[in-house]
């Protein structure tokens, strides 16, 4: 109701020139950070499944919203040594395993060096292109509701040199964007954007 | 966040920006600039704003004799939007890589966004501006004198938008001495003047402007050309939080107007108790003022 008073307000102060809809182009953007306590010696596995009603949820796109496109944005891991850590560096990759048991790598072997209990995030230097179009296909068919099948990113890694005491906190950090169009009241005389299509 | 998208939907409306959008559309629009980027990104609202507050403060150097003469209004300004003021040039922000520079569009520009392409396919996309040419403000103004020759100005607008934003506050004064009376045969009048304005919305926004002028006008019949010089300056700080993966961040940007100098033509026209002014201001930032009020 609030809305609707402002804008008849503004519309009365402008009436010569009416309001008028028009199309805005608008980004929205995801961030996943799942976060894992690491503590063995040797090789580990670590699951991370995806839902497309998360997703959705952590878009929030507005009613009255036309996707256009998802696009991955970037994927970063943090590896942060905990007390007990002998561990002095670590080798990560990871696959797309999606319901149907079909695998895509995402990206191949990433190398941290254990040193600092402050460790950065770090964006992923060895990306499969391939991956991350299947992972953005997934993503654009959630948005879009056209896919609902769930999928985990599989994430296996092990100590350089292998064999060391192993305990830190892992987070993977996933960004996503999805720009979406929306058609919006303005005052006729200001708006410089596209005309709706309805 | 939510906070700063009511009151981007608050400014924006008091500026005319948008009539009415969603929180999740403004907040699309500024979460993804959180520090260099945002301020670059913001910058020309500051200057549109603070250039619109400094003006249409005046439509005549003429004040009159020693007694009572009030004037009510509503003064319209729009900033010109220009060119220049559409586009920036952005950086991506870690971890996405590589680090790439790009024009993108300020809140101003096209709504198309930006994009930039970086390891294994991942792309980083700039939001769209609002593709707007001109940003208008509306206040109103009551001016009363006059007393040796001087007059008063006031400018007020107060609202309260929610328990959530708080209180949207413009107040505003200033004051005008005749310089001409001092001069018995001068061909025009002149009078000194200043305005000093502050803009807040919750503690979110603080907005402050000052503007120091010369102004002279020439009057035949029913019209009055006018002009004016000034000098001004003015600020636009925001303050939210952001929630990002690192947990909540308190984003701020203290900016800072381009206009330092104007000058100002402009013609008047009074039927009896009715004004009707529009002038031009040419300054970095240009501005075209247009006022109706009732005064005598």
């Amino acid at each position: 109701m609030k809305k609707i008073k402002i804008l008849l307000l503004f519309c009365a102060l402008f009436l010569f020139v009416g309001c008028e809809k028009r199309l805005f182009h608008f980004v929205a953007t995801l961030t996943e950070s799942p976060a894992f306590v690491v503590d063995q010696t040797g090789a580990f596995q670590l699951t991370v499944p995806v839902i497309s009603s998360a997703i959705q949820g952590a878009f929030d796109i507005p009613a009255g919203g036309q996707i256009t496109r998802v696009d991955i944005e970037s994927l970063a891991l943090r590896a942060t040594p905990r007390a007990g850590n002998q561990a002095t560096a670590l080798q990560v990759t990871a696959v797309l395993v999606e319901n149907n048991g079909a695998q895509q790598k995402l990206f191949g072997q990433e190398t941290f060096t254990l040193s600092s209990a402050e460790a950065p995030l770090t964006g992923l230097q060895t990306l499969d292109a391939t991956g991350v179009e299947r992972l953005r296909r997934k993503l654009e068919g959630y948005v879009q509701n056209t896919d609902n099948q769930p999928f985990v990113i599989q994430l296996t890694g092990t100590t350089v040199p292998s064999g060391q005491r192993l305990i830190i906190d892992l987070q993977l950090v996933m960004k996503a964007t999805a720009k979406y169009d929306q058609c919006l009241e303005v005052p006729g005389l200001f708006s410089g954007g596209e005309k709706c299509g309805e | 966040m939510k906070r700063f998208s009511q009151f981007m939907i608050t400014f924006a409306s008091v500026t005319g920006m948008l009539a009415a959008v969603s929180a999740q559309d403004l907040e699309d629009y500024v979460s993804k600039y959180t520090s260099e980027n945002g301020a670059k990104f913001m910058q020309p609202l500051a200057d549109a704003f603070g250039a619109n507050l400094n003006s249409g403060f005046y439509q005549s150097a003429r004040l009159g004799p020693d007694g009572l003469h009030v004037y009510i209004g509503v003064e319209t300004m729009v900033a010109i939007i220009a060119n220049s003021q559409k586009t920036f040039l952005a950086k991506t922000e870690a971890p996405f890589t590589p680090q790439q520079t790009v024009a993108a569009p300020t809140i101003f520009g096209s709504s198309a966004g930006a994009a930039v392409t970086g390891n294994g396919g991942t792309v980083f996309n700039f939001p769209g501006g609002l593709d707007l040419d001109k940003l208008p403000l509306a206040v109103p103004q009551l001016r009363v004198g006059s007393l040796r020759g001087t007059e008063a100005s006031l400018r007020f607008i107060e609202a309260k938008i929610d328990d959530n934003i708080g209180r949207v506050k413009l107040f505003g004064f200033g004051a005008r001495h005749s310089l001409s009376q001092y001069l018995k045969n001068s061909p025009v009048d002149i009078t000194v003047g200043f305005f000093i304005q502050k803009f807040k919305v919750g503690d979110l926004v603080d907005a402050r402007s000052q503007y120091y002028g010369l102004q002279s006008s020439y009057t035949r019949g029913v019209l009055t050309l006018y002009s004016g010089f000034g000098l001004e300056s003015a600020s636009l700080d925001m303050a939210y939080q952001y929630e990002s993966i690192t947990g909540t961040q308190q984003i701020a940007f203290d900016l800072q107007a381009t206009n330092a100098v104007r000058l100002t033509t402009g013609l008047a026209l009074q039927l009896a108790i009715v004004h009707l002014h529009v002038d031009y201001n040419f300054a970095a930032q240009n501005v075209v003022t247009g006022g109706l009020g009732f005064g005598f």
